[in-house]
């Protein structure tokens, strides 16, 4: 081993840990964004003057951790970890009414960890693939939408309700968002996305505070409430995180790892949801379902963002994707250390087989230490969340949640905007079974509906 | 609070009391948007070079933060309106649970005939195995 591989193995391996054993903490934290908390620490690390494939073992290690952890508060609480674990709320909720939380957690990081696994080199391969291609794929992008859309309301509780639904519910969120538009200077994402994911919170507090339905929500105990035992569902002293999930589970784990390398420049949130909705759609059985659906959602949202960094990072050198323009923005621009014009950054400061050996390192640094800890902490977590943390708490850090984050993206209109859609979503997901998952696609398919439909 | 008879309502899958849940909403907004508001404020009064992206990506930590200590607060104050049981005594309450959830007995039945080895293993372990098969065969029985 030459001096020079010696010299950049430790560097690879100090800043993933050091980024690992801070984003443990951090993650813990829920509701925090990762570009308030990964990004500036990114360029505190460039601006100090750590080499090239530190940097890069930094970030990715910073990422990989921060999921695992943040993975907690998503199944056992239900405040999301980040706005990425928005789409996981729905199926972990059902999840900690049968007493599973745990379990819940468990498939999501096990999910989570061989899709981190897998991701890298599926990247870097894809990278040097099927970069000439991007920009076809991204055009296929809106068609695509409205096909899968259509489906997935077909497969919805609303069936042809929701396929009916479709396209007015597309009308009225791009009205909502041309009208966040006008009033903010820029179209809104998140807002929307928790407007939707909370549309069942909001009506059943309308519904309580109405004295006309109150009574439907009443009851007259506090509610019984089992937690299931604790189970090591991995052979072995330590947890493997693919003996955790069954074969079927590993199989989509690998499909949808593939197609959030491909579809790289598509929002993480969106492909979430779209692939929760198709598993969902697949499986039969509760139990069945609702594991399969965590556990490759979480893989998605882990893979999507590692494959959003790392595919335009070695193909282009230029942030082409959601995640590399808000996160991982330091690793393209982060002057005087690093540029994009000229492209003076990892992209050409790395060869791809180095950008995907120091990554593969750096997120399995990051498992080794993170994954073991929250598989052996879930149960009695669970436990002591379900004896001490009151609803009411969890649904006013939510009210503060939808404010700050809303505000933030938006400003008041976002606010407004938010709780518009929560309320008309939530509504028609009650009244007729227009699911969440229906909802989102109809949102995403909508700019490019109104485009091929109307002209606008 | 505890001289007044609670008001129990189900929100989102928990009971809570009403007139508490009122309160902590609008304590949970108010806090993490002043926490916001506050924080953007000095944030742009004493960093004025940093980038707005960067003060605003701080500012949403503050606000954030807001939102963690009103729920500590709360949480403080309201205790949680549900018993948690050790063992599982009772079964019928989570035989209802299913059917409220909105299952489909026949589509239950299909997939536990249907389930591998590992995942019937894995649901008995769990100790759900029970809960849904008997949920299939009750329901076949009623029709």
């Amino acid at each position: 081993m030459g001096p020079e591989l010696l010299h950049g193995i430790v560097w690879c391996l100090g800043s993933s840990l050091l980024a690992t054993v801070i984003f443990l903490f951090v993650g813990l934290i829920p509701g925090t964004s990762e570009t308030a908390t990964i990004a500036p620490a990114t360029l505190l690390v460039i601006l100090l003057g750590f080499p090239p494939h530190a940097v890069l073992s930094f970030c990715l290690a910073a990422i990989a951790t921060k999921h695992l952890v943040h993975a907690i508060s998503t199944a056992i609480i239900g405040v999301p970890g980040d706005n990425m674990a928005i789409p996981m709320l729905e199926p972990s909720a059902k999840l900690r009414a049968l007493g599973l939380p745990h379990i819940a957690l468990q498939k999501m990081i096990s999910g989570g960890v061989v899709a981190l696994l897998m991701i890298v080199p599926i990247s870097v391969a894809l990278a040097t693939l099927l970069a000439p291609f991007g920009e076809l794929i991204q055009r296929m992008v809106g068609p695509i939408f409205v096909i899968v859309g259509v489906m997935l309301s077909y497969s919805s509780p609303g069936r042809w309700a929701s396929v009916a639904l479709f396209l007015p519910y597309g009308v009225a969120m791009q009205g909502l968002n041309r009208m966040a538009l006008s009033g903010s200077g820029h179209g809104l994402t998140i807002s929307f996305m928790l407007g939707m994911a909370l549309g069942p919170m909001f009506i059943d507090v309308l519904t309580a505070l109405s004295p006309v339905s109150r009574d439907r929500l009443k009851i007259d105990k506090p509610r019984e409430i089992w937690l299931a035992p604790e189970v090591k569902l991995w052979s072995g002293s330590i947890p493997k995180p693919w003996s955790v999930l069954t074969a079927r589970q590993l199989v989509y784990v690998f499909m949808t790892s593939v197609a959030s390398a491909i579809a790289f420049s598509f929002t993480a949130i969106g492909m979430t949801f779209l692939v929760g909705g198709v598993v969902e759609s697949r499986v039969k059985g509760y139990y069945n379902k609702l594991t399969t659906a965590l556990s490759t959602m979480n893989a998605t949202t882990e893979s999507t963002y590692i494959a959003e960094v790392l595919v335009p990072l070695i193909a282009f050198g230029i942030p082409l994707s959601p995640i590399s323009l808000t996160v991982a923005l330091p690793l393209f621009n982060a002057p005087p250390v690093y540029t994009t014009e000229p492209v003076n950054n990892l992209h050409n400061l790395l060869s791809p087989l180095e950008a995907g050996a120091y990554g593969l390192l750096a997120v399995t640094v990051a498992s080794l230490i993170a994954y073991p800890i929250v598989m052996r902490y879930a149960r009695p977590a669970s436990e002591w969340v379900m004896n001490k943390v009151a609803q009411e708490a969890v649904l006013a850090m939510f009210a503060g949640l939808v404010v700050v984050i809303s505000f933030y993206e938006g400003g008041p209109i976002g606010i407004a905007v938010t709780a518009t859609v929560g309320i008309l979503g939530g509504t028609l997901a009650k009244a007729v079974g227009f699911n969440i998952a229906a909802q989102m696609m109809s949102y995403f398919a909508a700019a490019w509906m109104m485009q091929a439909l109307f002209g606008i | 609070m505890s001289e007044r008879k609670h008001q129990l309502v189900n929100i989102w899958g928990d009971a809570v009391d009403l007139r508490e849940l009122l309160i902590g909403l609008a304590i949970g907004s108010a806090f993490g948007y002043a926490a916001y508001v506050l924080a953007f404020g000095a944030l742009t009064r004493y960093f004025p070079a940093q980038g707005e992206a960067l003060i605003k990506g701080y500012a949403l930590l503050g606000g954030i933060v807001g939102c963690v200590v009103a729920a500590v607060l709360i949480g403080l104050f309201v205790s949680p309106k549900r018993h948690v049981r050790a063992a599982d005594d009772d079964a019928t309450d989570r035989t209802d649970l299913l059917r409220t959830l909105g299952l489909d007995p026949e589509e239950e039945r299909q997939a536990l005939e249907d389930a591998s080895p590992k995942l019937i293993r894995e649901m008995k372990q769990l100790q759900v195995y029970d809960l849904f098969a008997d949920f299939a065969r009750s329901e076949r029985e009623e029709d």
